[in-house]
């Protein structure tokens, strides 16, 4: 069995506990939420850490609350807990749909909203266990200075692969950051990086508390999730659709396509809008999503089914979408 | 053929009496099924014996290179270190096929694949061993690599494994039966058609684990998730210099191997001498990513395949023509290169039969047997060409291999004697309950049947290694507590063998269950058995089972006959005695008789202790010519599958929506575990044509050779969602060999399951896939070539 080495855990019950925490962390800390991603990964020996800070006590996070047309999620709401919880149900189905994407029953009784919206990178290159990664000669994430996806690449393309952040973008969603300095809003637009290192802009000092994103009139939504295995595998693609339509007419487009690079792609395709809502419409859209998206060797399936496969789940997504209202 | 006592034989057992609860016939459950439900099976990782230590294995990054030089040094000063084993310390040569030695427990002088095991560290913790691993210095010399079999055949400068006389052959065979060319060229029609199989691996849920604990009376006792504990034994005995009486091997329950287990591996070999060495119990547990080094999986395969068929669809000739990537150790490989000729003559026959096999070395984890060994690849490929050939000549494909079946008790073309053979009944179960005749070429585009039969062995009559002893015996024990001990040297690997076991007591002694205790492999407490794999389980043990229950009946209906005659102013006889509801009576006269735990102390009165055994043993050997032994089985089991497919013509995607099967198993002797290994080969078949692909990196370089993504979330085994529905169907035909008529079921309903699906794809789209597995990407592509 691979062992885990030691290391110090703190379970804060309060964010002033967790203040106290966060004023030593350092690059050897670790945030766990439900920890069913950061476990493995610290038996593979991915992270050189000496302290892990759980979120587990702090019932704050837990909540799904509603403020007039505001809807906030939990950054510590279980995935389960989200998928079967009735106002989501009832205002982000898609968002539920996109989370009973995710792993396996079992898991995401463990995985939380925010552990999804800030999981590392993967690829194929990376999450190996220390003996395979010293056999490849380790690579750009970790200990390694050569990437083997892009030869000679310079910067990680490790893949962002969280299905609920997909969707989050597709809903034009914002986080609130919480660190002893106070609180702050970044729209999720804005969080991801190119850089597969690390993908967002989180700091150390810092956590995530919540997503909110504002229900509007005339949406439609959709999620689709390229995968093998109907239960467990991580995506080798998902979509994430949302637009809204005033009688044929499209008003607003945002797709957001995830599991390629680092960075999630998310399209507004403005010069679309005031178009019919139409099969060449999608077609179009389509198209375009296929053409500007790159899937890398970062997972294991060929990069070129995987492309023609964005125009095959971009349309599954129209297809499928729901009206919101 | 066994005399059982009082002159009754075998056949005898072919009509018997069933109970529906017990014994013969009955869907008992499982012996160990509820331990394992709640968790309180304890398999071999989880025995800890006191000061107990732990070893890691550390392994080439290498796909071939020589090793230099090991700095011990670099490790023995850390913190909790103990040991430093290396290949020279163990410097034997093993394998499970006596004629083929050809590995080191550690490499000795090179390493053959990226993950060849080359030292082990022994160490306080898992965490300190592990550790040490990581730091162990090695110095390698980076050797050329092949890593498939046109490499092989091409660099001929690089050998792989110096076992190979010629190149990197492990093993060639060619065999020829009837006049091939001659019916080839009075064939009305002829076609010729490439295959390829890829690597699959068996991927049990316990990972290999082994303890060794010499002690100090100068015995080391052997605990092994293995499933040929006798091998093991005397694999042990030979690297060891160990005599074989100074080691015990136990077995404890195991969690999977499907014939990832069959042999030994460094692990096993390793703690035995770590153990000796430092005095303390030693443990190693595979890490998922070593089982799927440790492989010994499907053999990838090429083969190349003619036919000829009259128009009446009579196949008058077969030439099939396969290369064979062994990866970098022989394993049981010169027996799969007879498989991948050897089975292939029924159920469906010919006139004339050639096959030329060639195994070779490559620098890859090592192939084995996995479930169903060296005859699923062909057998993909020959279903699919009487798929071909049935659509040239307008047959159907059932009527197609009814034509051409092989008849019960007959011989096959390559000398094969078949007892029972139900070809005719699988085929009309499957066709039923698949509607076929109406839906077959009748379903909406994008949707299709396939069908596809098959033949396995159930045990060969020829053991590993050549000797005149039985191949399984069983004892038993029964006392004047009403106890009754059986004792086997069998290995339960999930598959039920312990309970079969029980169910024959109870059947030829007629008592419950509850009295009887099953006691199996422990080399100290019970009789040798050769080991669970070609399917020889069932018949083998079954039939030692059988004789050793009887010689108990017999000695017991002894002693109740003394005591019956004593009162009783009628002389009864033994012949005249039932064993039934746990008493022993007079059949005409239920009354005159007695309970069986006081038949059992009149008869410890009679006799003494009471200890029985019997014994399983093959007096014919197989086919009167080189080889033909390979492949020569006591029975031959039969299986037909209809698979039920769609075809996602946008993305590729296959999606298999129902799997009929029927299996001729002789007797099911336990129907729910039969059906079990229906579902459970039928599910393993399946996984392999979309999903599952044991993958080797080929790109120059570091990455040369290594393995791509060796875990359970890269390798991917079919989820319960992922699962067809499977609706099996259990067909008996009683054989004369089998012990009640049984045969296997293990391994053959895997079989066709795979061409099933393929033949499928093409009533789904019209596209006839022959290079397996079948990813979106490939049947996408196939889809876009056809529209072309």
């Amino acid at each position: 069995m691979l062992p885990l080495r030691p290391f110090k855990l703190i379970e804060p019950a309060t964010l002033t506990e967790l203040g106290r925490c966060l004023k030593d962390a350092n690059q050897k800390t670790k945030i766990m939420a439900g920890g069913t991603d950061l476990l493995p990964n610290l038996k593979h020996g991915l992270y050189d850490i000496d302290r892990i800070i759980s979120l587990r006590g702090l019932l704050e996070l837990q909540k799904i609350t509603r403020k007039g047309e505001t809807l906030s999620i939990g950054a510590g709401v279980k995935l389960n807990e989200l998928i079967e919880d009735p106002m989501i149900l009832n205002l982000a189905p898609a968002l539920s749909i996109a989370a009973s994407h995710i792993a396996s029953p079992q898991i995401r009784n463990m995985a939380t909203v925010g552990g999804n919206i800030c999981l590392d990178t993967r690829c194929l290159y990376f999450n190996q266990s220390e003996v395979w990664r010293s056999a490849l000669g380790y690579c750009l994430k970790k200990d390694g200075t050569a990437c083997h996806v892009v030869k000679s690449g310079k910067r990680c393309v490790a893949a962002s692969s969280n299905d609920l952040a997909t969707m989050l973008l597709a809903f034009n969603a914002r986080l609130n950051i919480w660190s002893n300095e106070g609180e702050k809003v970044i729209e999720l637009d804005n969080f991801y990086s190119a850089n597969g290192l690390k993908n967002n802009k989180l700091e150390p000092h810092e956590i995530l508390t919540s997503v909110e994103l504002e229900l509007k009139p005339n949406a439609y939504a959709a999620f689709a999730k390229l995968r093998h295995r109907e239960s467990i595998d991580f995506s080798l693609l998902s979509i994430g659709l949302v637009f809204f339509l005033e009688g044929i007419i499209v008003t607003d487009i945002r797709l957001a396509v995830n599991a390629m690079v680092a960075k999630p792609k998310v399209f507004n395709f403005s010069e679309l809008i005031g178009r019919v809502y139409d099969q060449h419409l999608i077609e179009e859209i389509a198209d375009q999503a296929s053409n500007k998206c790159h899937p890398q060797t970062n997972i294991c399936d060929d990069p070129e089914w995987r492309k023609a496969m964005i125009k095959c789940y971009v349309k599954r997504a129209f297809k499928g979408a729901k009206n919101i209202e | 053929m066994s005399i059982f006592p009082h002159g009754t034989t075998i056949k005898d057992s072919l009509s018997i009496e069933k109970h529906p609860h017990s014994g013969v016939g009955s869907s008992a459950k499982k012996i160990d099924a509820i331990d394992k439900l709640l968790g309180r099976m304890r398999y071999t990782d989880d025995i800890s014996l006191p000061h107990m230590v732990v070893g890691k294995i550390v392994r080439s990054p290498h796909a071939h290179a020589r090793i230099v030089h090991i700095d011990k040094d670099s490790v023995l000063s850390m913190p909790g270190v103990l040991d430093v084993i290396v290949g020279a310390d163990l410097a034997t040569k093993y394998g499970v096929i006596p004629w083929t030695k050809d590995e080191y427990p550690l490499a000795v002088d090179k390493a053959r694949f990226v993950g060849d095991g080359v030292a082990a560290v022994i160490a306080e913790s898992e965490l300190a061993a592990h550790e040490a691993m990581l730091k162990l210095h090695i110095e390698y010399e980076i050797l050329p690599s092949v890593l498939s079999t046109d490499e092989a055949k091409a660099e001929y400068a690089v050998q792989v494994n110096e076992h190979a006389k010629v190149g990197n052959i492990t093993k060639h065979v060619d065999l020829s039966f009837g006049d091939v060319d001659g019916h080839l060229a009075n064939s009305d029609l002829v076609v010729s058609e490439n295959f390829s199989f890829h690597n699959t691996t068996h991927a049990p849920i316990e990972p290999h684990c082994a303890i060794g604990d010499f002690g100090t009376n100068g015995r080391l006792t052997l605990y092994s998730s293995t499933q040929v504990p006798h091998y093991l034994h005397r694999t042990l005995t030979e690297v060891l210099a160990l005599p074989a009486h100074r080691i015990r091997v136990i077995q404890p329950p195991v969690g999977g191997a499907f014939g990832g287990k069959s042999e030994c591996f460094d692990l096993e070999f390793v703690v035995a001498l770590a153990s000796m060495r430092l005095k303390r119990p030693v443990k190693i547990l595979y890490t998922r990513e070593e089982v799927f080094l440790a492989h010994r999986g499907r053999h990838p395969m090429k083969i190349s395949m003619t036919m000829g068929v009259k128009n009446n669809g009579e196949i008058l000739a077969l030439k099939n023509s396969i290369d064979i990537d062994g990866g970098a150790y022989a394993s049981f490989g010169m027996i799969t290169a007879f498989y991948a000729g050897q089975l292939l003559t029924g159920p469906v026959g010919m006139k004339s039969y050639q096959f030329s096999s060639t195994r070779y070395y490559t620098n890859k984890p090592a192939c084995g047997p996995k479930r169903g060994h060296g005859s699923v690849q062909p057998r993909f490929a020959f279903e699919v060409m009487c798929d071909m050939m049935a659509e040239r000549l307008r047959l159907d494909p059932i009527q197609f291999r009814l034509i051409n079946a092989v008849s019960e008790n007959s011989e096959t073309i390559n000398g094969q004697k078949i007892g029972s053979l139900g070809l005719k009944e699988v085929l009309n179960q499957v066709a039923i309950k698949s509607d076929w005749h109406k839906r077959y070429k009748n379903l909406p585009r994008g949707r299709g049947l396939g069908i596809a039969t098959s033949m396995y062995i159930s045990g060969t009559n020829y053991p590993v290694y050549p000797n005149d002893m039985p191949q399984s015996s069983v004892s038993i024990r029964l006392d004047r507590s009403g106890a009754v001990h059986i004792f086997s040297g069998v290995s339960d690997i999930g598959q039920g063998a312990n309970t079969v076991l029980r169910q024959i007591t109870e059947q030829e002694l007629g008592i419950e269950s509850d009295r009887i205790n099953v006691l199996t492999a422990d080399s100290d407490l019970t009789p040798v058995d050769l080991g669970a794999y070609s399917s020889r389980v069932t018949l083998m043990m079954g039939h030692a089972a059988m004789e050793a229950a009887r010689k108990a009946r017999c000695c017991i209906a002894d002693a109740v006959v003394l005591k019956l005659n004593q009162n009783s102013d009628r002389i009864v006889e033994s012949r005249d005695l039932a064993f039934a509801g746990s008493r022993v009576f007079v059949r005409e006269n239920k009354e005159l008789g007695m309970d069986f735990n006081q038949a059992l102390i009149f008869a410890e009165s009679m006799h003494g202790s009471l200890v029985f055994s019997g014994d399983y043993r093959t007096v014919e050997r197989g086919g009167d010519y080189r080889g033909g032994t390979i492949g020569a089985s006591p029975a031959y089991s039969c299986t037909a599958h209809v698979a039920d497919v769609n075809v996602d013509e946008d993305t590729g995607k296959i999606i298999i929506n129902k799997i009929f099967v029927a299996h001729d198993c002789g007797r099911a002797i336990n129907p729910l575990l039969v059906e079990g290994q229906i579902e459970g080969s039928t599910y393993m078949g399946a996984a392999e044509v979309f999903l599952e692909n044991f993958l080797t990196d080929e790109e120059d370089g570091a990455r040369r050779g290594m393995l791509v993504g060796p875990s359970l979330l890269d390798y991917r085994i079919p989820t319960t969602l992922d699962t067809p529905l499977i609706e099996s169907m259990i067909v008996e035909i009683p054989d004369p060999n089998g012990p009640y008529g049984a045969k296997e079921a293990g391994e053959g309903p895997l079989h066709s399951a795979i061409p099933a699906v393929a033949n499928a794809i093409y009533d789904a789209v019209g596209v006839r896939l022959t290079s397996l597995p079948f990813s979106p990407a490939k049947v996408l592509a196939a889809l876009k070539l056809r529209n072309r």
